[in-house]
This record gives structure tokens, sequence and C-alpha cells, in this order.
């Protein structure tokens, strides 16, 4: 009961220390709502759409026209200009004004009629990988759906009948079947990244100063003299931020699966088991780093050390097997790199227990090894120092 | 329990081929006994603090602390943001200290009306106060201040030399780092930090010279 008592006081210290200061009460309550927000607002139209598209038609008959209008009925580009020259096309690229130019060659109706095909050309500015990338495709599918339209008239014009020139068109199709993210949405593979990034980033700012602000308020030295166990200290700092932490990240949870229909098709028990798991091991090294700092600006410095490449290296965005051996390296150190992996795989994949226990049972690694190693450090500094009977 | 706090040829300095900061330092502190050590400033009291109380390892020689310390140190060391009862509460619950005790000690300091400040929002010398309550509260067998009076008025200084007294009275152990004269009134020991060494009061008269120079 005493042990309990004692852990409960530490637990209401640190909430009033949190409720009390303005800056970590919105750090530790708000930030990571606000930030989630902010990024789902960013990517919450899921697609690229309407990007501004100009058109160098040089041969301005029906068929050309027809190739415009395809672009024009397409939501994802607005025609925004019709340019005469290619230098006129490159400044308006330059100044980006439009992404694309549509380049349409002379004589391209008559060609076409005479057998001699054309190219319609797609000039885009690929300074920007994830807008070309998407532009490219999407002008792909239009040019290739006018395409088989065209071959098929072709094919008529010799003589073969309309079901014979469609089955000819038709023989070999490709279709791309996309599992877990069928509509190819942004909000829906962006969020769930960096919504785990930022929640990591949050624990670690709030946690970090927990130790090190004792220390430099040297109310350290009272508790060093106190009849608190190093267990009872790290217990009562825990639990609280484990507790504010964990609720931070339900209501992110929530917000996530039904305010940006982010899909939740894995067990909702396994991924917050997932997200327990990881709130803990990034609590523990929070106060690691906070016990081995000397003051605030040292602890802050550390982690951005940390949080600031873990999204880039953990294998979300860029794949993990084409990261060169060194950064691989330090992705497998990163608790963020199997969090989002395990997240990704609940949420999307609908995966279970099975499939994840790996990432799991590498993050109670990381626990098992980190924990001991705060318990050991908080209780060195402690023992350091202690009278004794 | 015979001896409470005992120095035994103790040396130190900051760095590892430094200038002797201390020299020799023999120091004994017995329990009810009231203890003063004087220094100027600079003169190194507050490291002799640490010292006595762990924070720093001597260089040489021996320390040995026995029982409960209570500290008072020269900055406050307590929660800013907390109210005086819950800095006091937390005091208490953290050291085993008796919930009686705490409405004793609070109408013999001059908080009985503060509690519900917190403590930044104090005058400095009721934070000197509220870090004296908050070491007593563990019911320590030896109490260590360090410049207990700095910053505190004539009255608040009275208020404290009267806890003071009885707090010893009830066999609590003092020990008193101190730039200030009136402190080592009712001290059974006396001594003065003076160019490295700790002179006690008779070792000061003999050496006069060291004496002025320090006064």
């Amino acid at each position: 009961m005493n042990y309990c008592r004692k852990v409960w006081v530490i637990m209401k210290k640190e909430l009033l220390h949190i409720f009390r200061d303005r800056i970590l009460f919105s750090i530790t309550i708000f930030a990571a709502l606000v930030m989630t927000f902010l990024l789902g607002g960013i990517y919450i139209q899921g697609k690229v759409t309407h990007m501004p598209v100009v058109i160098f038609d040089q041969d301005q008959t029906d068929l050309s026209r027809m190739i415009v209008r395809g672009f024009e009925d397409s939501e994802r580009f607005t025609l925004v200009r019709f340019v005469s020259t290619y230098q006129e096309m490159n400044q308006v690229i330059e100044k980006e004004q439009a992404y694309m130019g549509i380049v349409i060659p002379p004589h391209l109706e008559e060609n076409i009629k005479n057998d001699k095909g054309a190219e319609v050309a797609c000039i885009v500015n690929n300074s920007n990988l994830l807008v070309s990338s998407n532009m490219a495709n999407n002008a792909n599918a239009v040019i290739g759906t006018l395409c088989a339209g065209i071959t098929m008239k072709v094919m008529e014009g010799y003589g073969i009948n309309h079901t014979k020139a469609y089955r000819a068109v038709t023989a070999l199709s490709f279709r791309s079947r996309l599992w877990y993210n069928p509509t190819n949405s942004y909000v829906v593979f962006m969020l769930l990244g960096l919504t785990g990034t930022i929640f990591q980033q949050i624990i670690m700012l709030g946690v970090a100063i927990s130790f090190v602000k004792e220390k430099e308020q040297e109310t350290w030295r009272q508790l060093i003299f106190s009849d608190l166990t190093p267990g009872q200290l790290i217990w009562g700092k825990s639990l609280t931020y484990f507790l504010l932490y964990f609720i931070n990240a339900l209501i992110i949870c929530a917000i996530n699966c039904f305010y940006f229909k982010i899909p939740l098709r894995g067990s909702v028990g396994l991924f917050l088991l997932t997200s327990a798991l990881f709130t803990i091991v990034i609590l523990t090294f929070s106060m690691l780093m906070s016990v081995l700092s000397k003051n605030t600006a040292q602890a802050i410095q550390s982690m951005m050390l940390v949080t600031m490449p873990s999204l880039l290296v953990s294998g979300y965005t860029w794949p993990y097997q084409n990261l060169p051996l060194v950064l691989k390296g330090f992705s497998n150190v990163l608790p963020l790199t199997y969090f989002l992996r395990a997240e990704k795989a609940i949420a999307l994949m609908g995966a279970g227990f099975d499939v994840v226990w790996p990432q799991l049972a590498i993050l109670l690694l990381m626990v098992i090894i980190l924990l001991p190693l705060t318990v050991f450090l908080v209780k060195r500094n402690m023992m350091r120092s202690k009278a004794f009977q | 329990m015979n001896i409470l706090l005992e120095l035994k040829h103790v040396y130190y300095r900051f760095a590892k081929r430094g200038e002797w900061l201390f020299k020799d330092i023999n120091l004994c502190v017995a329990p009810g006994t009231r203890t003063a050590i004087l220094g100027t400033s600079g003169a190194g009291t507050t490291a002799l603090f640490e010292l006595v109380i762990g924070l720093r390892k001597a260089s040489q020689g021996e320390v040995k602390r026995h029982g409960k310390i209570g500290l008072v140190t020269q900055n406050f060391s307590w929660y800013q943001d907390l109210t005086v009862a819950e800095n006091i509460e937390f005091c208490r619950v953290i050291n085993d200290g008796n919930p009686r005790q705490v409405e004793q000690l609070l109408s013999l300091t001059t908080l009985k009306n503060w509690e519900n400040t917190r403590a930044q929002q104090l005058p400095a010398g009721f934070r000197r106060m509220l870090q004296v309550v908050c070491a007593l509260v563990r019911e320590p067998d030896l109490l260590v201040l360090d410049d207990p009076t700095a910053g505190l008025d004539q009255v608040l200084q009275k208020k404290l030399n009267i806890l003071l007294e009885q707090v010893n009275a009830a066999g609590t152990a003092i020990l008193i780092f101190t730039s200030d004269q009136r402190m080592i009134a009712d001290c059974q020991q006396v001594f003065y930090l003076n160019q490295q060494c700790l002179l006690n009061d008779t070792k000061a008269e003999e050496s006069e010279d060291k004496k002025e120079a320090w006064l």
C-alpha cells in the first residue's frame, strides 16, 4: 500500500506539472491531435486531381481535338492554356503554371489515316516525383483509352468488323489490382506513417524533460535523499505518461478511422496492443535519454537526432530493401520501423498475430533491454549520494 | 548511534590535477548537536555542503554518514509550480512523514495562511521556510542547511532560529553552512572555512591573522 501510495503521489505531481505548464500541456494533450488534423487535411483529397496541363496542338484536327477533350474530361487534369511553340510551353512549365505539356504532332490525323502512325508526347515536370508519376500514369491511361478506340477505327477501315476489331484490340489486356489501398489514396498511405512519427516525437518531447527538469530545478537532490526507491520513481513517471499518451493514441486512431476513413481491417485488439507496446518502448527510451542528459537542451537535441530520420529510414516511404546496408542497420534499431510495419499490416492488410509477431517480439525485446538499463541508471544516480545506516 | 557525520582527512579538488579546494578537512557531528561552518563568499561553503551530503565525492579521505539527512539548499529545490500544501504533502508521502507533524510545522512557520499559494508566487523568505518544513517533514536525524538566512528579513531569521532551536531540542542535529555570524550563537561547535582548511574555534583563535583576514 505504501509503495502504491508513493507511486500515486509521483503520478499526481507529474500530472500537476503537465496541467500547469502551458507548453507541456499543449504538447502532451493537443499537439498530436492538431498535427493529425493538419496532415490529414493536406492529404484528405486522397488523390492528386485537377493538375494544370498545357496543350501544344500542332495538328488542329478532329482527332487532335478528341485527344484534348480526353484530357479535359478527366478529373485529374485542368487545361490551363493552349500554346503555339515549344518555347512558350517551356516557359509555362518552368513557371509552374502547368506541370505537364501535351504535345500533339503535326499531321497526326493524316498519318494515322495513312497507316504511318503517330506519337503524342507528354512533357512532365519531374521535380516533384509525387505529382509527376501521378500525372504520367493518368496521361497514359487517357491516351491508352483513346488509342484503343483509334486502333479499332483503323481496323474497321481495313474491313474488319467491329466485334473482331474489339477482340483484336483487347486480346491481351493488362489490369492491375490494387490490394489494401484500391483507390490509391494518399491519406490512407501517408497518414498512418505520419501520425506514428508525430506520436513518437511528442512522447519523446514530453518525457525527455521529465527527469532532466528535476536535475535542472535541483529537486533531484531532494528525491535522492528521500525514501523513494528508483522503481517507485520510474513507475510513477512511466504510468503517468503511458496513460496520457495511450489515451492520445486512442483518440488519434478514432480520428483516423472515423474522420479520415482510414481502414482498420485487422483486429482492433492487436492494433491497440501494438500501439501500447510502441508507446512503452518510446517512453522507456525517452526516460533513458532524460536520465543521461545534463539539461533540457541536450535531451531535446538527442531526441531530434533519433526522430528526424526515423520515418525516412523506416522503410515506410522508401523501400527497406533499397536502403544501403548502413542505413538498414540504423533502421533495424529504431522502434518506429517495426511499429509502422505492424501498424500498416494490421490496419491496411488485415494481418493477424501470425504475421506481425516478429515486429511485436522486437518491440518487446527493446523494452526488455531499455527498461532495466533505465532503472539501473536511475538507481546509480540515486544511490550515489544516498545516506546509509 | 554515535556519530551522524564524520569527515576524516578529506581533500577535494574539482579536477584531477587542479588546485586543492579543501585540504585535510576533519569534522564530526554527533546526534543532537548544533554545528556551524562559517565561510565568506567564494570560500567554498556550498562545495563543502555538497561534499558533506554526498553530491560531490572526496578526492581523498573518508566521509561517513549515518541516519536520515534533511536538506535545505541555497536555491529553492522543491517544485515551483506546486502549492505549499502540495509540496509538503508530496514530501511527506515520499519520506513516510507524520501527517500530524505537518500541522505543527506549519503553525511554527509563517506558512499557515499560504497553503494554497504556489511556491513560485511566495516571497523569497517564505520559500526558504517551505524548504525547512519539507526537510523537517521527514523527521531527519541531521538537518543540513546551506546559507539558510540568505534572503530572510530579521523577523523571518528570528522565526527560523526559534524553529531550529526547537528542532534541535527535540533531538535533531543541525549543521549550518553560513556566512552569517548571527547563526553561530547557539552552536556547540563552530568551524571557520579559511584557505582550504576547516579551523575550529580554538584553532581560529590561535591563528588570529587568518581569522582577521577572513573577517
